[in-house]
């Protein structure tokens, strides 16, 4: 498993707790969500970041008020056609405003690479060895021009003069 | 005709170099068939029974000369010179080499064409009527529309790997010739009471397995927030759709299971959200700016009448009989809408070689202000041309062999490819449809019989449509042998409903008769000539037809 | 509709080549042909599993895609499939005439 984040491959710092693990004190830690939501007033009193995972199907049902709190959100890809996490990103950076690590764990293809950071992914964990490589040499896709604005505005440019709904890649994370 | 912009053109260029890559990839092995295989479907490329199939995507069934003589071009460079137009205003070519594929792509973009989303878990080719800006009973030209959705679903990020296929149809007027209610989205271009331009939405419709007729779930969607609306919808159903049984993943069955009520709820309160934003939101200049794109050409002031068609018509009866079924009326005067059959007697149905696209490409620069389109029904149309000009084209068709004068008739059948290029097929359709014209392909009897239009699938996946065929024809496979199951009085109009089954199957060498006793049966019973089959059957039921078909079956 | 191979008789293995996409059937030789008459047939269960699992290895290598077993009967020392849709296949094209080969007839 291979974390990339910020134009590079970087040690993952945080701890994916087990079923069968207690809570530590302290140290940033990543939760299911069915735990957070049982645990939610424990976890209220810890110092320290806290993460979850958004399985596809889970979606964000019980948790808008708590987005705030979170440090990192991991959306798996558990197949690379199940699609539903593109709409999760984006209901989390647009609607909600999340501005924290915003990951995508599962089989990411390099060709999914550019439309989840369109959505607003800016961390991938990566297993495929063919995406690692073409993340290593920058190679991700060479599609630069896009129909439509989606996810973390930020990155993309509005084009002056033109029609609103285009925009252009700047830097990917 | 929309023209790409530098941005466009940077798009598409972009998207073949990445095309090209994978395509290289798929070869070297890097990329497994199972990796591959949504990749090359997210452009075009099928493996069908014989070899690849390439499907292009020709926006709303809009083509000019250039683009037709680059397609000629690709028939008879890379294919086996000809090309199958789609239900869906598409073009496929069926003899195709995967190594061959990035560099179609680069002919066809040269010539502002591509085959993004032809295929896959996306967004579909969006069409529109084709008499697009030429019918006399359009509120505006509904292919704006379709061009503004074609751009926002190209390579959209969050829609891409949808449950399911998601198509879209605009119609801008009140009989609808794009089927809008059996598509995904359906759009009903209307004015409202100031004049304003808006939608109609309907949600849900669908043939394959579980035909279902679209639900309206707005009434009047203002015209700037089409895109807005849109994205509420396709979030919602990629979502919610079901991803766990691919025959019941489409927008259709969400929406059959959650019921109409709660999928507009989910619908209007995620648009909200989108709408809050207000980036989606398309400004007037914006609008106008495509809007100016499809500009009528220059029509010149011409008598409703023109005498040099009269004339025409009198001496040569073959004119006479194509204009009375192949041409249409135009809004502005002295100017027609002309179908070009691609149904001849005994050609298998939608198919064009390179030399009738080369001649339909001389036609329109000549005679159509270089405009051509392809019909949902498998025909192609020349939206604009002078009364005068129909003698000279009607001519020029006849020796392209184009020229059939059997618009609307029996023997202008629907047929998908069947099982003789379709790997999913279970029977052949080609074939029968070709048997059913011969059948019925004398000219008086044609006319005697009228309006009636039959669709052929080979398989349930109804890329035939038969469901909302008057007469729909459905091939399944029973013990290894191909049996074909009829359905009767299915439409894909505004009246739209679905066929119903008459019956047990027949056996390929009796489903032409049985087609002829349903013709019979109409012919005797009906209120004289002006009752179509349609008509009669909704009258009658389908009571007498199913006596006639089994009547001696005891 | 793809349907699998009963195995009751003589069976072939078939695929599409990667490159051009086109139909071929294995020979006993290990090479991948167009014709049906020169594919290596077996009968039985085992010698079935031998010749599919030497196939997908094949189609591992990127030679073809998807290769499965086809049931076959020999008629006049002919092979041909048992199911129609091989049977297409295997002729290597339609049972119509195609537009391009129409019009050239018509216009003889």
């Amino acid at each position: 498993m291979a974390l990339y984040k910020n134009g590079s491959f970087v040690e993952d710092t945080w701890r994916f707790l087990a079923a069968e693990d207690d809570v530590p004190s302290d140290g940033a830690i990543v939760l299911g969500k069915a735990r957070f939501l049982a645990e939610r007033e424990a976890l209220a009193g810890r110092n320290a970041p806290l993460g979850i995972i958004i399985e596809p199907g889970e979606g964000l049902a019980g948790i808008e008020a708590d987005i705030h709190r979170f440090a990192l959100v991991v959306l798996p890809f558990p197949k690379y056609t199940d699609g539903r996490a593109y709409s999760l990103a984006r209901m989390l950076r647009e609607e909600h405003g999340y501005r924290g690590e915003l990951r995508a764990s599962g089989n990411v293809l390099r060709d999914q690479v550019r439309f989840m950071w369109r959505c607003g992914i800016d961390a991938l964990e990566v297993t495929h060895a063919g995406t690692i490589a073409a993340l290593q040499a920058g190679a991700v896709s060479p599609v630069t021009h896009h129909y439509q604005p989606a996810g973390l505005e930020a990155v993309e440019h509005r084009l002056a003069g033109a029609r609103p709904w285009l925009r252009r890649a700047a830097a990917h994370p | 005709m929309y023209r790409y912009d530098e941005f466009d053109r940077r798009f598409v260029a972009e998207r073949v170099a990445e095309f090209r890559d994978q395509v290289a990839r798929r070869l070297s092995g890097e990329l497994t068939e199972d990796e591959f295989r949504p990749l090359r479907l997210m452009n075009g490329v099928y493996l069908q029974l014989h070899a690849y199939m390439l499907r292009i995507a020709i926006p709303y069934g809009s083509l000019n000369a250039t683009k037709l003589r680059r397609l000629a071009r690709i028939a008879r460079t890379y294919d086996r010179g000809f090309g199958h137009f789609t239900t869906r205003q598409n073009l496929q070519f069926n003899w195709i080499r995967l190594e061959d594929v990035p560099a179609i792509l680069g002919e066809l973009a040269e010539v502002e064409m591509h085959a993004i989303q032809t295929s896959g878990n996306c967004i579909r080719n969006v069409s529109a009527d084709h008499f697009s800006g030429a019918a006399a009973d359009e509120v505006a030209d509904p292919r704006v529309y379709a061009e503004i959705l074609r751009q926002w679903s190209s390579l959209h990020p969050e829609f891409s790997f949808l449950p399911r296929k998601f198509k879209i149809a605009v119609t801008a007027a009140e009989h609808d010739r794009a089927a809008i209610q059996v598509h995904d989205i359906g759009l009903h271009v209307k004015r409202g009471e100031a004049g304003e331009i808006g939608f109609s939405v309907y949600v849900g419709g669908g043939l394959g397995r579980t035909p279902m007729v679209a639900k309206k779930v707005r009434d009047f969607l203002p015209e700037a927030e089409l895109l807005s609306y849109c994205e509420a919808i396709l979030r919602v159903y990629n979502l919610y759709g079901r991803r766990d049984n691919k025959y019941k993943a489409r927008i259709k069955i969400l929406l059959h299971e959650a019921g109409v009520d709660e999928i507009a709820r989910q619908i209007e309160e995620e648009y909200e959200q989108v709408r809050r934003r207000g980036v989606l939101l398309l400004p007037r200049e914006e609008i106008d700016r495509i809007a100016a794109y499809f500009a009528p050409p220059a029509f010149e002031e011409l008598p409703a009448r023109s005498v040099t068609l009269e004339r025409a018509k009198a001496l040569d009866a073959g004119l006479a009989e194509f204009v009375a079924r192949n041409v249409t009326t135009h809004k502005v005067p002295g100017y027609a809408s002309v179908t070009i059959s691609l149904k001849a007697i005994g050609a298998p149905p939608g198919d064009a070689s390179a030399e009738q696209m080369e001649a339909v490409a001389a036609i329109a620069e000549a005679y159509a202000h270089d405009e051509v389109r392809v019909s949902h029904e498998q025909n192609l149309v020349l939206p604009h041309v002078r009364l005068d000009d129909l003698p000279v084209v009607y001519a020029a068709l006849q020796k392209a062999d184009l020229a059939t004068p059997n618009a609307g008739y029996i023997t202008d059948i629907i047929a998908c490819p069947g099982l003789d290029y379709c790997s999913l097929a279970n029977a052949r359709s080609i074939p029968v449809a070709q048997r059913i014209a011969e059948r019925f392909g004398d000219p008086a009897r044609q006319r005697e019989i009228g309006d009636l239009k039959i669709k052929i699938s080979g398989c349930i996946n109804a890329c035939g449509h038969h469901h909302v065929g008057h007469i729909g024809i459905l091939g399944v496979d029973r013990k290894g042998e191909e049996f074909y199951q009829i359905t009767l009085g299915g439409s894909g109009d505004e009246m739209c409903s679905i066929g119903e089954i008459v019956g047990k199957g027949f056996s390929s060498e009796e489903v032409v008769d049985a087609v002829e006793t349903i013709v019979d049966t109409y012919l005797k019973l009906r209120q004289g000539p002006g009752e179509t089959f349609l008509a009669a059957f909704r009258r009658l039921g389908e009571a007498p037809f199913r006596e006639a078909l089994y009547a001696d079956a005891g | 509709m793809k349907k699998d191979a009963k195995g009751a008789g003589p069976q072939v293995v078939t695929a599409n080549a990667l490159e051009s996409g086109l139909v071929v059937f294995r020979a006993p030789d290990g090479r991948w042909v167009r014709a049906i008459d020169e594919a290596q047939l077996v009968r039985g269960r085992e010698e079935a599993a031998v010749l599919l699992d030497a196939a997908t290895a094949d189609a591992a290598r990127n030679i073809v895609v998807e290769p499965y077993l086809v049931d076959v009967r020999e008629e006049d020392g002919r092979i041909m499939p048992v199911l129609l849709r091989e049977a297409i296949r295997a002729a290597g094209g339609p049972t119509i005439v195609e537009v391009s080969a129409y019009l050239h007839a018509a216009a003889i």
